[in-house]
């Protein structure tokens, strides 16, 4: 009788896939917990295995030394968790997902989930390994277990995947998810506040590379292999190409606590810790969002005297005019215009017309910079509105003599 | 007396419109047949009830009620605008004011409708939330939602609206999201739910199928409640898609006023050719008449272009009602469409020119009259129009003007289709490979299987072959008792559930510099939709087809001015794959089995748009492309041949070939040296015959049909046989453009759902000669295997349908205008289907 898959490619389907590329299992091979190297744990659910490596306490990861011990408290009023919560280096809890694919929704299984955290000054690893789909429950409830002396987890884009997608998972086994109420800190939101006018990237990778200076070695693979790779050990048995997946589960793991402690440093000392001036007015603005307008003042001030791309340089002046604008310092807020102005930005020109026409009664500076404004402009609609502010300036001006 | 009645009482004074009137009837004026709120029935809905001036409940609400608060799945097929949509509204609004508030989804079969029913809803809703300490909302979940918003819905709604698009790709496989919702779900609505027929009621069945496994995941049991226009199946249906059993609720006690039924047909301009009026023009005529009388009226066309076409035509010939005419269609923009509704509610607007996207229950409250134009195709739909009109007090009136396709045709000569309580059925097939496979695929990423579970009314026993399928190509998994999914893609994005399935096809066009995406279609209808210099309509708008790739699987459109369109020309052979069913007849064997139709498109011709002349042809070559189908084929015995033969001697002598006839008949037999150029054999005694290789009826003028080139020698015995064959094929063509025609009607599909081929000779019947009808979806959805059921009822239809036909050698309205493949084949026709179905 003609099979139903000949039946199907007869009426057209397209089955895809690497379906001619057979794995035949291996006799003899080594079985995956002594090729892994893993640890056994059993509970009532059934058995787990898990990778488990202690990281020496002065551990160098590229430019970050893991004995480091930054002030924390920057971060955590960046962070926004709620009170109660506040962070330390060693109550927090680091963790990845390897997955069997990346667009979520409950057919998408973490099978390998990375833990980090510091105790005793010695950083664990902790790798739990889904050694078959069905022994999900037994590896959550160890997950449970694990984590239970922890309330807050740093992740690098968790927010919108690993943490959600194992809500997914408590609740497709009936489980209270244990990150409810937790602080969460993604470390993705804050790689992009600060390295996003310097790096087109800012994904775990880059970051690794350009800040942490970090090579991973040739055991790595790339992430989006790292599904198949996992289909291909539970069809084949082999566990050996697994060790790959491992080790960039434990680079994602181990780089996101050096990222973390490079972020609390940063945080505390940003001058010392940025040396490229697109990252130090960076800083400058988030601080500034954060409240902290003095860091912020000095950041803005660091960056111009380092030297900066002309459009940033424009746009860190008007920024660093309008904290003073706003405090009423308008000396230093005219000389910071000035500076732009004399750059032909037209923002600054409108600004400093203003602060003449309303400020000083000066029609005739006004009038200067309005000239200068629409000598710069090449936007034609607000043309038509700096030639209304010239009209009604002449007119000023004249009943003004 | 009442105006409506006034102008029909006109229109019989008025032969030129009389005489086109084929049927003329009425339906009385009819009181409403009430029942008090049932005992149960919660003081807080009743309150609200009666906000809204409901004191009672029609008897289908009533029964409605009952049955749904015994426990009952139910389908309810009262008519249009009778209050089906308080028979579902009610036990959900008194699931919400108990102590444990349940939840329920509501799914539309279009996103517009469901937007419609939440505005109603919505205000019952509000009403109900002011008087009960529940807290109660309502939401709209769709591909439109805000995504800011979407959270909110999930975690609030009691009541979420929504369509199978969005359940099938947003909320199955994100059901961890809706766990709450699910664990307290305790009615799922399918509204309008005769529109879930064919491939899509296939794929909604098997929605069914996972939107169940989920709920009882999560410890729900939902109830279900379906509405339908009147259908003649509609618990084999329900059922059918529910895999349980379901009660039917078909009674309808709304009041009405008097009805008036007429069925046109537009004057036939040749009898000859069987040439009629367009029914567009008849429809000015009409519409002039009931616009100038004040009457609110909405008239149906089939094809969005049409609408368009029939506003210009109706706008420049009534000058002065231009403001009260107005277009709706899909493609108009959504607060355009309110503004016509709410116009049409008001009575503003008097007149609206439609395609069936009003036939859906987008409220627009009643009118006085519907002119439907051409045949909708099905009979629900027919009821589905008529039923937008019909006040409660005064008259209404339904006019039906045909065209001069068959199908309209013998509708019009069988106006009890549209009378008696006989619609169509609706069949779905959800066990379809393709649709199946796809949505196993939704299931198993939706939650692992056990190994004792199964998928609707498949024992797990019968899925097994196919996570073979899905392990092989690594997106299964067996792990433990239970299978996974281990694929890394989402398997709902995979599949359109309005497609069967396999390849699809990206109909892009350049507007105004940017790429649009019009459309998808799936690789075998691309081929003969949109090939190269194929006009394809979308949405109104005909786009030229500049090219297709068939690797990246995207053909590139511009837009065409609209003067013509295009129709393919393919070339199909068929082999047969299986037989599955066999039955005898005394002058036919009929089967139904799997076959395999090859077709290519070899060309196409360019028509113009409103005469249908053709202005054009163009060959090209289109790759030939499989369609593995099921089909029901009927091989002719002999008998069938000899009855034609019989027919051919009596008929075969006595042609008039024109006043110089002898001599050219001379001159061929000289240039053929008096031999038969078939078999070779010389004249002896009687001179030999002089053939047309095409016939010389299809000739309009003697001269050119007897040119030389034309003609041949040809023995006598040699003739017969060629002239039988002749005969054979032009009876088989017309037999196929007939069944093509009428099946539709009996089967309830469209048109363009089924494949016609008719062979003499034909080695798929091992020589004999066959007509083949097939499904055009890939593995079927159950057209063929219902042909064989109703083969009775269509060939006695099409014979009835040929018989009664005045023309003299076929028309458009019977076998097809003759020509291509011999003669018009009327008398053929006639022939095969008499003996057939016995009546000669």
């Amino acid at each position: 009788m003609e099979s139903l898959s000949d039946r199907l490619k007869s009426l057209g389907m397209h089955l895809g896939m690497n379906q001619t590329n057979k794995i035949t299992a291996r006799e003899n091979s080594l079985s995956f917990e002594v090729v892994l190297d893993l640890q056994k744990d059993v509970n009532l659910y059934g058995e787990n295995y898990y990778y488990h490596e202690i990281i020496d306490s002065d551990y160098q990861h590229g430019i970050i030394n893991f004995s480091d011990e930054p002030d924390l408290h920057s971060l955590n009023l960046w962070s926004k968790i709620s009170d109660g919560k506040t962070f330390s280096k060693e109550s927090v809890v680091f963790l990845d997902c390897e997955t069997t694919g990346l667009s979520g929704g409950t057919g998408t299984i973490p099978f390998l989930i990375g833990l980090g955290f510091w105790k005793d000054q010695q950083f664990h690893l902790y790798q739990l390994f889904l050694h078959q789909p069905n022994a999900e429950l037994a590896m959550l409830t160890f997950l449970s277990e694990v984590l239970t002396p922890f309330q807050v987890v740093i992740t690098f884009n968790g927010k919108s995947f690993d943490i959600p997608l194992l809500h997914t998972r408590f609740v497709l086994n009936f489980m209270e998810d244990v990150f409810t109420n937790w602080g969460h800190v993604d470390m993705l939101h804050f790689a992009r506040r600060l390295w996003r006018l310097r790096l087109s990237s800012r994904s775990l990778g880059s970051i690794e590379k350009e800040i942490l200076k970090i090579t991973r070695t040739d055991d790595e693979i790339p992430g989006w292999m790292v599904p198949e790779m996992y289909v291909d050990y539970l069809r084949s048995g082999d566990p050996n190409p697994l060790k790959g997946v491992f080790y960039h589960n434990k680079m994602d793991i181990v780089s996101l606590a050096a990222l973390f402690i490079h972020a609390g440093k940063i945080m505390t000392n940003p001058i010392q810790w940025l040396d490229d001036s697109l990252d130090v007015i960076s800083a400058g603005r988030l601080f500034e969002e954060l409240g902290q307008v003095d860091t912020s003042l000095s950041l803005y001030k660091a960056a111009i005297n380092q030297g900066l791309p002309l459009p940033f340089y424009l746009d860190t002046l008007k920024r660093y005019a309008n904290i003073y604008r706003k405090q009423q310092n308008w000396f230093r807020a005219v000389q910071l215009w000035v500076m732009a102005a004399e750059n032909d930005d037209v923002d600054s020109c409108v600004s400093l017309a203003k602060y003449y026409e309303h400020r000083e009664k000066d029609y005739a500076s006004a009038l200067h910079y309005t000239e200068m404004a629409i000598r710069c402009c090449v936007d034609s609609a607000e043309v038509q509105r700096l030639k209304k502010r010239l009209h009604r300036l002449l007119l000023l001006s004249g009943f003004a003599k | 007396m009442d105006t409506i009645e006034r102008l029909v009482a006109a229109w019989r004074e008025e032969p030129g419109i009389w005489c086109c009137v084929e049927h003329y009837w009425e339906i009385p004026a009819r009181g409403p047949i009430t029942r008090d709120f049932p005992d149960e029935l919660s003081s807080d809905i009743r309150t609200v009830l009666q906000r809204v001036g409901i004191n009672q409940l029609f008897i289908h609400q009533y029964e409605a009620w009952e049955k749904i608060h015994s426990g009952k799945h139910v389908i309810i097929t009262s008519g249009t605008s009778s209050g089906k949509s308080l028979c579902y509204q009610l036990p959900i609004m008194e699931s919400l004011v108990t102590t444990e508030p349940g939840t329920a989804l509501c799914i539309y079969p279009t996103k517009s409708l469901a937007h419609d029913q939440y505005d109603q809803f919505e205000r019952l809703i509000t009403s109900l939330s002011a008087i009960t300490p529940n807290r109660l909302s309502l939401g709209v979940y769709d591909g439109d939602t805000p995504l800011g918003q979407r959270t909110a819905i999930r975690q609030n709604a009691n009541v979420i609206l929504t369509n199978p698009d969005m359940l099938h790709m947003g909320i199955l496989p994100h059901h961890t999201n809706w766990s709450k919702f699910f664990q307290r779900l305790r009615y799922v609505v399918l509204d309008e739910a005769h529109h879930y027929r064919g491939v899509f009621g296939s794929h909604i069945a098997n929605i069914l199928r996972r939107l169940k496994r989920v709920a009882n995941f999560y410890g729900g049991f939902p109830q279900f409640i379906f509405t339908s226009a009147s259908i003649s199946n509609p618990i084999e249906m329900s059922q059918a898609m529910l895999e349980e059993s379901v009660d039917l609720i078909s009674e309808d006690g709304a009041e009405h006023g008097k009805r008036i039924f007429i069925l046109y047909n537009p004057p036939v301009v040749d009898l000859d050719l069987g040439l009629r009026k367009s029914a567009v023009s008849e429809v000015v005529t009409l519409s002039k008449d009931l616009l100038s009388n004040n009457i609110q009226t909405i008239l149906f066309i089939r094809s969005r272009k049409g609408v368009e076409s029939l506003i210009r035509l109706l706008r420049s010939t009534l000058p002065f009602q231009q403001k009260n005419i107005h277009g709706y269609r899909s493609g108009y923009l959504p607060s355009e469409r309110r503004e016509i509704e709410g116009n049409l509610r008001d009575g503003t607007l008097k007149m609206v020119v439609s395609t069936n996207a009003l036939e859906l229950g987008v409220d627009i409250g009643k009118l006085d009259a519907v002119l439907v134009v051409g045949y909708p195709g099905s009979i629900s739909s027919f009821r589905q129009q008529s039923g937008r009109v019909g006040r409660r007090n005064s008259t209404s009136l339904t006019l039906m003007i045909s065209s001069a396709n068959p199908m309209d045709q013998y509708i019009i000569r069988h106006p009890e289709y549209l009378l008696d309580q006989n619609p169509e059925s609706v069949y779905i097939n959800p066990d379809n490979p393709l649709i199946l496979l796809n949505h196993i695929r939704s299931a198993l990423f939706e939650l692992p299987f056990a190994d004792t579970e199964g998928f609707g009314h498949l024992q797990n026993s019968q899925l097994g072959e196919y996570f073979m399928v899905l392990s092989g190509v690594g997106e299964a998994q067996q792990s433990g008792n239970r299978v996974f999914w281990m694929g890394s893609s989402y398997p709902a994005d995979s599949v359109s559930i309005r497609n069967a399935g396999g390849e699809i096809i990206t109909l892009q066009a350049r507007v105004d510099g940017k790429d649009k995406r019009i459309a998808m279609l799936d690789k075998s209808s691309a081929t003969w939709m949109a090939h190269p210099g194929a006009i394809y309509v979308h949405d109104g708008e005909p786009y030229e087809v500049i090219d297709i790739n068939f690797e990246d699987n995207i053909a590139n459109l511009q837009p065409a001015n609209g003067n013509y369109e295009t129709e393919p020309v393919i070339k199909s052979s068929v082999e047969k794959i299986s037989e599955l069913q066999k039955r005898v007849y005394p002058h036919s064997d009929e089967y139904v089995g799997e076959i395999l139709v090859t077709s290519q498109v070899v060309g196409y011709r360019k028509y113009q748009w409103l005469s249908r002349e053709i202005v054009g042809s163009k060959n090209i070559s289109m790759p030939e492309t499989n369609l593995r189908t099921v089909g029901y084929w009927l091989v002719f015995q002999e008998s069938v041949r000899q009855a034609l033969l019989r027919e051919n001697l009596r008929d075969f002598c006595g042609n008039n070939y024109g006043p110089n006839w002898t001599k050219i008949r001379n001159e061929v037999r000289k240039r053929d040296r008096y031999r038969c150029q078939i078999c070779g054999v010389f004249e002896s005694d009687m001179a030999h015959d002089v053939h047309h290789k095409i016939p010389f009826r299809t000739f309009t003028d003697y001269e050119t049909a007897n040119r030389l080139d034309n003609l041949v020698t040809l023995c006598a015995s040699c003739h017969r046989k060629v002239e039988q064959n002749v005969r054979v094929q032009s009876g088989l063509s017309g037999l196929a453009y007939i069944v093509h025609h009428l099946s539709p009607v009996f089967l309830m599909c469209d048109f363009g759902d089924l494949g016609v081929i008719a062979e003499p000779e034909s080695k798929f019947a091992d020589g004999d000669s066959v007509m083949i009808v097939y499904d055009q979806i890939p593995g079927g959805i159950g057209l063929a295997e219902n042909m064989l059921e109703k083969r009775e009822q269509i060939l006695k239809a099409a014979f009835d349908l040929v018989n009664a036909c005045g023309c003299s050698d076929g028309c458009p309205s019977c076998v097809g205008p003759g020509g291509e493949n011999g003669y018009g084949g009327k008398k053929e026709v006639k022939t095969i289907l008499g003996t057939l179905i016995g009546a000669l």
